[in-house]
């Protein structure tokens, strides 16, 4: 006797082929044009990708070719766009060969080397050069979309031995002959990269040994030479400083501050502040104000290596409760001043 | 010692024994793992060229692999947790990002596709294991690792590598499922037996889930804490007596404590990194509340099949509008999330049979009707979790702004959804099968 048909087996059926469909789709076999698949370079015409000539340098012993990718750029980025032939906040990271990396580019944010990078970069283009050329790179890749004036970079590749450029807009030099680094350092003065500061935007600020707390300092700006902070409005503000000691000699002098560094500004409309600044909750308090007579004071010895330091306000006259009470000035060190001399 | 349910949780795992039984399971194995292979090859295809999406696997794996110190931002000595914790911070994880390295240095594999597959394999694999050990039947569990390692909301997730591998998923809602049984059941405590035996099934239960994914990690501790409290309420409509409550709370807290002592064990790297000296984590990635809103969980796209989801996502880009890989149209959800609800629902509504009796025999291997019940249950509450919690504006929302906005990225809970949908509707297909077995 036949079995009756069980309208579940249909069901299931139904489903199966639902599934399948999903499939489908979602795996992107049909329709066959998957939306992840990146464009072609753009119009290669015999130049190759940056990441294709990466891959035909020679290589000495199989090393990896060691790049430094100018303007520096922490990583990951947190959404600006610095290279107008980019798209993404990570497009950078395309000019890698995928068989690996050898490059700044990639330098946890806010580690040492993020920061003595950042604190090149805001020096310039040259003083990346020179840092590159002393960390032992051997070549140097100039996006040509980050930087104020590409048609001068573009000559100044033109004219440069070695130098080649490549499909997706870099610039390649290689550091290898002194007297050719010294002409492209000297070429690189008059440019500078589009968004000034840009590795300061990514997390919180950071100038040498010193990590500011993000959404506590107003956006970092540099002013003859030093970065400038305001702190925003609060009662408490956080500043954290590397031990240097823990770092190779060579990185200490380019993060070492000089004591009268750090100084704290009386913001315009303020006339009385006291500042607490500690370390701990258990250490004790260092009190610092400053008034009408005295409207800036150093406090770079205030703050200890390796911990985080507290700013907290105890007292303030001021006229608006909502600008900023004070700014935080804070000096480069000299050794990294050097690394942008005009004088190779 | 029971680990989840009376019978040897291996010895069932394990079936059939024979030679000929353990050839058939090994083929049958290695043509799913082939089919989803196949089904993967379009998506590995396009990993030949990273995208600049990919960014933070890549970045990964070749931190396993060939970075340099500088890289990593170390210029001095660098400290041995330092190194290779920064993007795969559990032992896991680092172990991921390992083998991919190395399975990268003896094939002709490119680095994030040896993620992908190794990662597929995994998911497969354990979700199998997984299914297994909780009753369900081996040609239920091949296709819950099939289903989970060909998810719609893993293809989509492509452009975050480490989001479509989906292994956490299917062993921690069957963990759920474990926590339910050891609360549940029946026997009277035996001492210290019956809690030894529920901290051995939260830790296999943790083991599984392969804890790599700091997203997943809490998801998981909040559904087995949903669970629990879950169990605890339904208890009490049952009994008031603090002393009956006291059986089912020690041994689902117990559970509880075997599966997150595993995890915390295996994310010891990253706690360790936390402990160093440097400044405070948050101030690399700062985070803010309203962040919620652009990352937080949609529930439409939990309805919206991948043929829509496609189309959808082609117009977008077209009109030049980004979808940036953690925008919430990247959890792809499914239409087997909405048609699970209603045969949950259906399941719910039916009268239960008889309970057995408090003291009666262990429980023979397989799923009961009580399990279905409580994987309907689970995908109800899995839902009305992913609801409340997650959207933009929801409870995470307030837990950002009041506690702390770390937690941004909340639509990937869309993977649990589509989890125990898949689960639960593998519970009825077993049931099916089972009812066709025995009628022919």
């Amino acid at each position: 006797m036949a079995k009756a048909a069980d309208p579940r087996a249909l069901l299931w059926a139904l489903l199966g082929a639902w599934i399948g469909i999903e499939l489908l789709y979602s795996s992107r076999w049909w329709p066959p044009n998957p939306v992840f698949v990146q464009d072609a370079a753009p119009a290669p015409q015999g130049r190759p990708t940056l990441a294709n000539l990466l891959q035909q340098l020679p290589r000495p012993g199989g090393a990896q070719p060691r790049v430094w990718f100018a303007p520096y750029t922490t990583f990951p980025e947190p959404g600006y766009i610095e290279s107008v032939f980019r798209r993404g906040v990570y497009d950078t990271f395309l000019a890698f060969p995928s068989n690996g990396l050898s490059a700044n580019y990639g330098a946890s944010k806010l580690s040492a080397a993020d920061t003595l990078f950042s604190l090149a970069s805001a020096h310039g283009l040259a003083a990346e050069l020179r840092l590159a050329r002393r960390l032992g790179y051997g070549f140097f890749a100039l996006d040509l979309g980050a930087v104020t004036h590409a048609e001068a970079a573009q000559a100044l590749c033109q004219r440069s031995p070695g130098c080649r450029i490549t499909s997706d807009a870099y610039a390649l030099w290689p550091l290898t002959q002194p007297a050719a680094i010294a002409a492209l350092a000297q070429g690189l003065h008059p440019l500078s990269r589009r968004l000034p500061l840009m590795p300061q935007r990514s997390a919180g600020p950071s100038w040498g040994p010193l990590v500011f707390s993000p959404f506590q300092w107003g956006p970092a700006q540099l002013r003859d030479g030093n970065l400038t902070l305001q702190a925003q409005p609060g009662v408490s503000w956080q500043v954290y400083r590397y031990p240097l000691d823990r770092y190779s000699r060579s990185i200490q002098v380019w993060l070492q501050l000089a004591p009268d560094a750090v100084q704290l500004v009386l913001a315009a409309d303020v006339s009385r502040l006291q500042l607490c600044i500690r370390a701990n909750q258990n250490e004790p308090c260092h009190s610092l104000r400053l008034d009408a007579n005295r409207r800036r004071g150093a406090i770079g010895t205030l703050l200890p290596a390796g911990q985080l330091s507290r700013l907290e306000l105890v007292d303030i006259e001021r006229l608006n409760a909502d600008t900023a009470p004070f700014a935080m000035e804070v000096r480069a060190p000299k050794t990294t001043q050097a690394l942008s001399a005009k004088s190779e | 010692m029971s680990i989840g349910s009376g019978q040897s949780g291996a010895a069932a795992i394990i079936q059939p024994l024979t030679l000929r039984g353990s050839l058939r399971c090994l083929l049958t194995f290695a043509l799913v793992a082939g089919l989803m292979v196949l089904a993967w090859l379009p998506s590995l295809q396009s990993l030949q060229t990273t995208t600049a999406d990919q960014v933070w696997e890549n970045y990964g794996i070749a931190q396993s692999c060939i970075a340099q110190p500088d890289q990593l931002g170390w210029m001095g000595n660098p400290t041995p947790a330092a190194e290779g914790t920064l993007f795969a911070p559990s032992l896991p994880g680092q172990w991921l990002m390992q083998s991919a390295c190395q399975l990268t240095k003896t094939s002709v594999l490119k680095p994030l596709q040896a993620y992908l597959l190794v990662g597929q394999m995994l998911t497969l694999l354990l979700a199998l294991i997984a299914c297994r050990w909780a009753g369900f039947s081996q040609n239920s569990a091949l296709l819950g690792g099939f289903l989970l390692a060909t998810a719609p909301c893993a293809f989509s997730r492509i452009g975050h590598l480490g989001l479509a591998v989906l292994i956490p998923v299917i062993p921690v809602l069957v963990g759920c499922l474990l926590l339910q049984r050891q609360m549940v059941d029946p026997r009277p405590p035996g001492g210290w037996r019956p809690s030894k035996g529920a901290l051995v099934a939260g830790a296999l239960a943790a083991c599984l889930s392969v804890p790599a994914q700091d997203y997943y990690v809490v998801f998981a501790v909040l559904l087995l804490m949903a669970t629990y409290g879950l169990v605890m309420l339904l208890a009490t409509t049952r009994t008031l007596s603090l002393k009956a409550l006291t059986v089912p709370a020690w041994r689902g807290a117990v559970f509880v404590m075997g599966f997150v002592a595993v995890v915390v064990l295996l994310y010891t790297p990253k706690l360790l990194l936390a402990g160093m000296p440097g400044p405070p984590a948050d101030w690399s990635a700062p985070r803010a509340a309203i962040e919620q809103f652009r990352y937080g969980l949609l529930p439409l796209t939990w309805v919206i099949a991948s043929p829509w989801v496609n189309g959808t996502l082609e117009a977008l880009q077209q009109a030049g509008i980004n979808t940036g890989t953690e925008a919430y149209f990247w959890s792809t959800g499914s239409l087997l999330i909405p048609m699970s609800w209603i045969c949950a629902i259906r399941r719910l509504a039916l009268p239960a049979p008889q309970q057995p009796p408090a003291g009666s025999a262990a429980r023979g291997h397989g799923l009961l009707d009580q399990d279905r019940r409580f994987l309907a249950l689970l995908l109800l509450l899995v839902s009305a979790l992913g609801l409340l919690c997650m959207t933009m504006g929801g409870l995470g929302t307030l837990f950002a702004a009041v506690v702390t906005p770390v937690l941004r990225s909340l639509n990937r809970f869309t993977v649990f959804a589509y989890g125990a949908a898949v689960l639960y509707l593998l519970a009825e297909f077993d049931l099916w099968m089972q009812s066709r077995g025995q009628s022919s």
